[in-house]
């Protein structure tokens, strides 16, 4: 996984696991096994420097945060008192 | 050895039942199907199952695995753009006679289901040594 400007990169390979039994007769192949790529154009705001990847039952997934200068932020309102 | 003497065809693409009340994508997982002298090894994507999201089941002489994808806390989030989103994975599989259903073993490790179906003993091949007389 890398970010590099605004493209994300997701790349990796599964070995097929079809070897080594000669006499296997295979009733189906379905499966995808080799290498893969994938690239996602990343929205503007994205904080590269704190991405961050986790795999688990076969899922990857990748949190992007904001950069702190993009999130919305809530303004207090003060109350002044009136003096008149 | 051939398709039909192992009998083992899919039926794929079963429709949920009408009663079902959220609109979840049913998948069916690609799989691979390998046959040896000792039995069956499947082998099923179901990316996002965990183990106790799995269900294994035979009825007769179909069999049937379901799984439920968790993706934890990224459900909550709201989906700019989804492709995966939260679904179940379903395929059903008509076993051979030669198949012994009560010995499966079913493991799954990074979303891959894999499935051993041994086939009874009477069914495997045997060498028969001939003896001269």
């Amino acid at each position: 996984v890398t970010v590099e400007g605004n493209l994300l990169t997701i790349a990796g390979k599964r070995a097929s696991d079809r070897s080594g039994n000669e006499e296997a007769h295979f009733h189906a192949r379905e499966r995808f096994a080799g290498a893969f790529r994938r690239i996602v154009t990343l929205p503007d705001g994205v904080d590269a420097a704190k991405v961050d990847a986790s795999y688990a039952n076969g899922v990857l997934r990748i949190l992007l945060p904001k950069l702190e200068q993009v999130r919305p932020r809530r303004i207090e309102v003060k109350e002044l008192e009136y003096k008149g | 050895m051939d398709m039909t003497q192992t009998n083992l065809a899919t039926r794929g693409h079963e429709t949920a039942p009408a009663t079902r009340q959220a609109p979840e994508r049913t998948m069916t997982p690609a799989v691979d199907i390998a046959e040896t002298s000792d039995g069956i090894t499947l082998q099923a994507d179901m990316p996002g199952v965990s183990k106790d999201n799995l269900s294994i089941e035979v009825h007769g002489n179909l069999l049937t695995v379901q799984g439920t994808v968790s993706l934890g806390e990224s459900a909550r989030l709201g989906d700019v753009y989804a492709e995966v989103g939260v679904a179940r994975y379903k395929r059903s599989f008509e076993l051979s006679r030669d198949l012994d259903a009560d010995r499966i073993e079913a493991r799954i490790a990074h979303g891959v289901l894999t499935l051993h179906i041994p086939k009874h003993e009477q069914a495997k091949p045997r060498r028969i040594a001939v003896k001269a007389s």
